[in-house]
């Protein structure tokens, strides 16, 4: 089950003192009530589908298979399997019968990509409309008079903001799609305000920029332009916005980074802060670019060779029934991303929390299970011994320690604590070192010769720039949906044949 | 419950109903069989942005909206600012002071008929003036898709409308001057025109 980003909305109305169900993302508590929030967060992202669907621009296209099916007619003297389920549905392609996935449409999982024939490569070269790096005068005049050669919204990165400050962005231009008459065509503008970092997109979908007029920006704050969002500082992915434990009713924007060897989950912390750690993803291979798919959860990573297919919503660790506990610990541990460790490797640093019954503690000692069932004790030093009964003790206040993920999978961390009486108590935590949580790898060297971005544009469909040409593509999903009330298949590509079981 | 496959009756490609056509539901437009909602969506757009009233441009603008046709700039057009632009079925007339360009849509064949003249000929017309620059925007095809219009108000550069459906009205004030042949018969189509329209409207039998 995925983790839902609704879950710590609801554990931040537990009181700031009851750190443990608080802030912790694995107790029962948070278990609980991530069943109700995965089910809330599906229902959101359906109900933000409705809202979009009565206007045009916003409106989601790549669902349902873009609206059109190929029908087959189920016999009525076949009966439909308990549940209405198929057992096995098969679609005949040059002579291979291949079995069809139902279709998904919170996560449609492609099957093969291809040139989208409906489309035309275009040549690009720069996806970047201008780059600002402010001296301090008050008002900045840029003025590409630039033929956008995808229309799209503009999309800005404002960031080195000194302080809070309220930057307005005046663009004109002629917004998408304009008159095919000459005489009936309007100049259109749009002002962007900026008061923290971070990224803004326009309202309107242009295909020509005549001027851009920047308000107020502090010296030295850097203010970029695209006009396609190919290659982003962060990629945005606002419709699942980060709850932090410590503030409540707030919600800050989230984006997904590429960095060696991993892909991250951030959030968008305000100025001077930046973006924040939320969550992190080793890449089988290293990631040139990636992009959030709209309107589902799915998400894009693109190597030189591949493109994964990934389900960007955050995996819950295993063994999460570890986290029960049926008395007080003397300490609690609490386990989180160590983002002072740079490099490949990721680490875990390890915290206890005192309890009610700290004063009484004799001896303490943290304990670790790797993913691959190997357990160690954790020295206050940092390193590994074998665990055993006596490995390991140490007294005095449990001190943080900070220690290497090796393994990708669930590692749980504990902390043993013995207290005057020699009564053992524990507290465990979970603790996922996530791989990529890929639903789907496909070959993608046939296609293009190289990957410098990817994107979608406004009407999404999807875009891989090479450096030189942006070359458009489209899923194929060898998928199906049954209608059981009328008997009928409806497949998501032509196939030669189709047959059930 | 069956055990062995069955093979399925295939029906073909089929709409299903999507967000897109809760969208389109104001426009009075509907999704064409196999359009797709990206393509049923830029119809959408961009029939929010055009007339499409009883004007000429509104009526060739919905028609091509309704049969999901492009309308769209097809000859751009460069030169003196001051050229005057126009174009009916009598062709494309340029004019820059004493200066003059008319470059005809159609010639009239032996069984005087119109055959039309190509988009990328009267490009080469326009180009071999010396005055004006002209470039194609579309494929090539039959100059009968420019659309009547003028560049007044506009002026230059400008970019000839060519659309994928035609708009003839027996009021179009060009059309008695191609519709007459030497002879002092009317031109073929045209003939097949009346003819169409008698057999619809049987009020004019009697004329």
């Amino acid at each position: 089950m995925p983790r839902s980003y609704l879950t710590q909305q609801f554990l931040n109305y537990f009181d700031s003192a009851d750190q443990r169900v608080r802030t912790y993302p694995n107790t029962l508590d948070a278990q609980l009530f991530n069943i109700a929030a995965v089910e809330l967060e599906d229902l959101d992202l359906r109900y933000e589908r409705e809202v979009n669907a009565h206007f045009v621009s916003p409106c989601p296209s790549l669902l349902d298979n873009r609206g059109v099916y190929f029908g087959a007619r189920i016999p009525n003297t076949f009966v439909l399997p308990a549940g209405d389920i198929l057992n096995k549905v098969e679609g005949l392609r040059n002579g291979n019968w291949i079995t069809l996935a139902p279709y998904d449409d919170t996560l449609p999982t492609p099957a093969r990509i291809q040139i989208d024939t409906t489309r035309s490569a275009i040549p690009f070269d720069n996806p970047i409309l201008f780059d600002l790096i402010s001296s301090g005068t008050f008002l900045t005049s840029v003025t590409p008079a630039f033929t956008l050669p995808i229309p799209m919204p503009l999309t800005f990165w404002l960031e080195g903001l000194p302080a809070s400050a309220t930057i307005d962005v005046f663009i004109e231009g002629l917004a998408f799609p304009c008159s095919v008459w000459q005489k009936n065509r309007v100049t259109s503008s749009e002002t962007i305000s900026y008061s923290s970092e971070g990224l803004q997109t326009t309202r309107n979908v242009w295909s020509r920029i005549d001027s851009v007029t920047v308000r107020n920006l502090p010296t030295g704050s850097h203010l970029t332009c695209w006009h396609a969002p190919f290659n982003l500082p962060a990629v945005p992915d606002l419709g699942r916005p980060y709850i932090h434990p410590m503030f409540r009713d707030q919600q800050f924007s989230r984006y997904w980074q590429i960095v060696p060897g991993q892909l991250r989950e951030v959030y968008e912390a305000g100025p001077l802060v930046g973006l924040n750690y939320v969550q992190s993803y080793s890449t089988p291979e290293v990631i040139s670019a990636i992009v959030v798919e709209p309107n589902t959860y799915g998400l894009l990573a693109v190597s030189g060779r591949s493109l994964y297919y990934v389900d960007r919503r955050e995996p819950l660790p295993g063994k999460l029934n570890m986290t029960a506990i049926t008395s007080d610990p003397v300490y609690s541990i609490n386990v989180a991303f160590d983002p002072t460790r740079e490099g490949s490797t990721r680490y875990a640093c390890i915290q206890a929390l005192e309890h009610a019954h700290d004063s009484v503690i004799r001896a303490w000692r943290y304990v670790l299970q790797t993913p691959s069932g190997l357990v160690f004790a954790i020295l206050p030093s940092g390193t590994f011994v074998t665990y055993s009964g006596g490995a390991g003790w140490s007294t005095g206040v449990p001190a943080e320690v900070s220690v290497p993920l090796t393994e990708t999978g669930t590692y749980v961390f504990s902390v043993e604590c013995v207290d005057v009486n020699n009564i053992v108590s524990a507290d465990h935590f979970p603790y996922a070192n996530l791989p990529l949580n890929t639903v789907k790898q496909l070959d993608i060297s046939g296609i293009v010769p190289a990957v410098a971005g990817i994107a979608y544009d406004s009407r999404g469909r999807l875009w891989i720039w090479t450096g030189d040409f942006a070359v458009p593509v489209s899923f194929c999903y060898d998928a199906y949906v049954l209608d059981s009330s009328s008997m009928n298949l409806f497949l998501t590509d032509a196939f030669d044949g189709v047959r059930i079981s | 419950m069956s055990t062995t496959p069955v093979v399925l009756l295939q029906t073909g490609p089929v709409n299903s109903t999507s967000y897109a056509d809760v969208a389109g539901m104001p426009f009075g437009l509907d999704r064409l069989p196999g359009e797709t909602s990206d393509q049923y969506l830029d119809r959408l757009a961009r029939a929010s942005v055009e007339t499409r009233t009883h004007v000429y441009e509104g009526l060739v603008s919905e028609l091509a909206f309704q049969l999901g046709l492009l309308t769209q700039p097809g000859i751009r057009i460069t030169g003196p600012a001051d050229t005057t632009i126009s174009c009916d079925l009598c062709g494309l007339a340029l004019v820059e002071g004493a200066t003059s360009l008319l470059c005809p849509l159609e010639t009239l064949d032996e069984d005087e008929a119109w055959s039309w003249k190509s988009l990328s000929s009267i490009v080469t017309l326009i180009n071999a003036s010396n005055l004006w620059q002209a470039q194609l925007l579309v494929p090539d095809g039959p100059a009968v898709q420019l659309c009547r219009q003028t560049n007044a108000g506009v002026g230059m550069p400008y970019e000839c409308v060519v659309s994928e459906v035609g708009l003839i009205g027996f009021l179009e004030p060009s059309l008695p001057t191609i519709a007459a042949t030497p002879t002092g018969g009317l031109a073929y189509q045209v003939r097949e025109f009346l003819q169409t329209i008698n057999q619809i409207d049987r009020s004019y039998w009697s004329r």
